[in-house]
């Protein structure tokens, strides 16, 4: 039988809360550019302009059928040498993840536009409301309902594969705990902790999904 | 010589969807303050010509002019362009739409769904708005529903509130596309009340519907379609009771045995 040891956790305390603030910073910037892209993608996707609709449609299926772990290391190692591009291991995370997770949002931000009432577009079409005060105030509102739970889902998503940006040694979560054990060698302990914080991050962040469901669910 | 311009004017609407032909060159004219009731099967296009004069339909055939401007086009020698943004809304927001499914905005409350074109296309205060908006409520009977999301309201009073939404806008024309068949029939009569009160007032009013009693009492015309044309018109009177075409017997038969 193991013999377990949580003494070590507590001198490593520190460790685990700024791999905690990284994982965080890595994943708040990527939600916040994963949704705005995609949210645009998502719109020129459903559009019946074929110049927008098919440039969205690829963009798609490149960063969904490829894995995150090869675009954050292309992104990396390729980019500066095939286009003088160079980012840092921190922000060549974000730029990957943001553009993976872009496009499962594109794809969510498309169906919930999708699945509003056509009778409620004719509706603002003809008291005179242009496409993007129909986009404004009508559809995206009401799509937000039924976007909302896929949507936080990615949210947790993203926390998840911020675990990935260790691979090009950014001091997340993972890779702080992973730099520790070599010195403790006590990776039993460090990992099964280092599980529990990535589930207090990502606890709330399904457990509010619920509650603002249950929130519009009242409201109409 | 403004009183004889008819308030709406198609000429030669022609739509296809696709290889389905489904007006075929409809000729109509309603006058200022008339009120003319659309009666046919379904399938015979009557929707279709309601959403083409709303201009939902945009990719029609032929000339609408409402009050006697041309909707949606514009004539560039001799040859029509269509035309967007400020010059389509100016003629398009003649005209007043309500809808067999109410079409609502779920997300808001009576007076939301009311005051929202007034703010964003009208450009007016939201107070100003809302007192509007609450006129309206009350003339439809339903201002003390002000603050009710549509899912609260039964289905008469969701549709009268798409009237009252469409009437904020201030319409010269109201097209009603059968606005009560999707209604309990012991809803049917609240709705019919405000249509009533409406034509009373001088409202010009296409309505499309199955509602026979509505359309010997109210209209001034009865115009019956079949297969994308126009069959028969007249007076309620001539056309319900004493019709000159094989079909319009035939659909009104049929009808009478549906309903009683």
């Amino acid at each position: 039988m193991y013999d377990w040891n949580f003494d070590v956790i507590w001198d490593y305390r520190m460790v685990y809360l700024k791999g905690a603030v990284i994982t965080l910073e890595i994943s708040l910037l990527a939600v916040f550019f994963a949704v705005t892209l995609g949210l645009f993608v998502g719109i020129a996707r459903q559009s019946h302009r074929k110049l927008l609709s098919l440039p969205a449609s690829w963009y798609v299926e490149i960063f969904r059928d490829t894995p995150l772990l090869i675009q954050i290391v292309w992104i990396f190692y390729c980019l500066p040498i095939l286009m003088g591009i160079t980012l840092n291991a921190f922000w060549a995370a974000v730029v990957a993840l943001s553009l993976h997770m872009s496009a499962y949002m594109a794809e969510i931000f498309r169906a919930g536009i999708v699945s509003v009432d056509k009778g409620h577009i004719d509706a603002a079409k003809i008291l005179g409301l242009n496409y993007f005060q129909i986009m404004r105030r009508i559809i995206l509102p009401q799509a937000t309902r039924q976007m909302l739970p896929p949507l936080v889902n990615n949210f947790a998503d993203i926390l998840k594969l911020s675990a990935l940006a260790s691979v090009i040694g950014v001091y997340e979560l993972l890779h702080s705990i992973d730099n520790v054990i070599m010195n403790n060698f006590r990776p039993l302990e460090m990992y099964s902790v280092l599980a529990l914080v990535y589930f207090i991050l990502i606890f709330p962040v399904a457990f509010a999904a619920r509650r603002s469901e249950i929130y519009f669910a009242r409201r109409y | 010589m403004p009183s004889t311009v008819p308030a709406i004017h198609l000429k030669d609407v022609k739509k296809r969807f696709g290889s389905l032909d489904v007006l075929c060159g409809i000729n109509l004219e309603v006058e200022m303050g008339e009120v003319v009731c659309v009666l046919g099967p379904s399938g015979s296009g009557k929707s279709t010509l309601l959403r083409c004069i709303a201009y939902l339909e945009d990719d029609y055939e032929g000339r609408i002019y409402l009050e006697g401007d041309l909707l949606g086009r514009a004539e560039h020698n001799g040859q029509l362009k269509r035309v967007e943004g400020a010059a389509l809304r100016k003629v398009q927001l003649k005209v007043g739409m309500v809808f067999q499914q109410f079409n609502l905005w779920p997300h808001k409350t009576a007076l939301g769904n009311i005051i929202e074109a007034l703010i964003l296309v009208k450009k007016m205060a939201k107070n100003e708005a809302q007192e509007i908006g609450e006129e309206l409520l009350a003339k439809v009977g339903l201002s003390e529903k002000c603050k009710e999301y549509p899912s609260r309201l039964s289905g008469g009073q969701q549709q009268r509130v798409a009237i009252a939404r469409a009437l904020a806008m201030r319409p010269q024309i109201m097209l009603f596309d059968e606005v009560t068949s999707a209604l309990d029939p012991e809803l049917v009569d609240e709705v019919l009340h405000v249509m009533r009160q409406l034509a009373e007032e001088g409202m010009t009013m296409l309505v499309v519907t199955h509602e026979l009693g509505f359309a010997s009492r109210v209209a001034d015309r009865v115009v019956f379609m079949d297969q994308g044309v126009v069959v028969e018109e007249g007076s309620p009177e001539k056309i319900l009771k004493n019709p000159n075409k094989l079909r319009t017997r035939e659909f009104l038969s049929l009808m009478a045995h549906e309903k009683f």
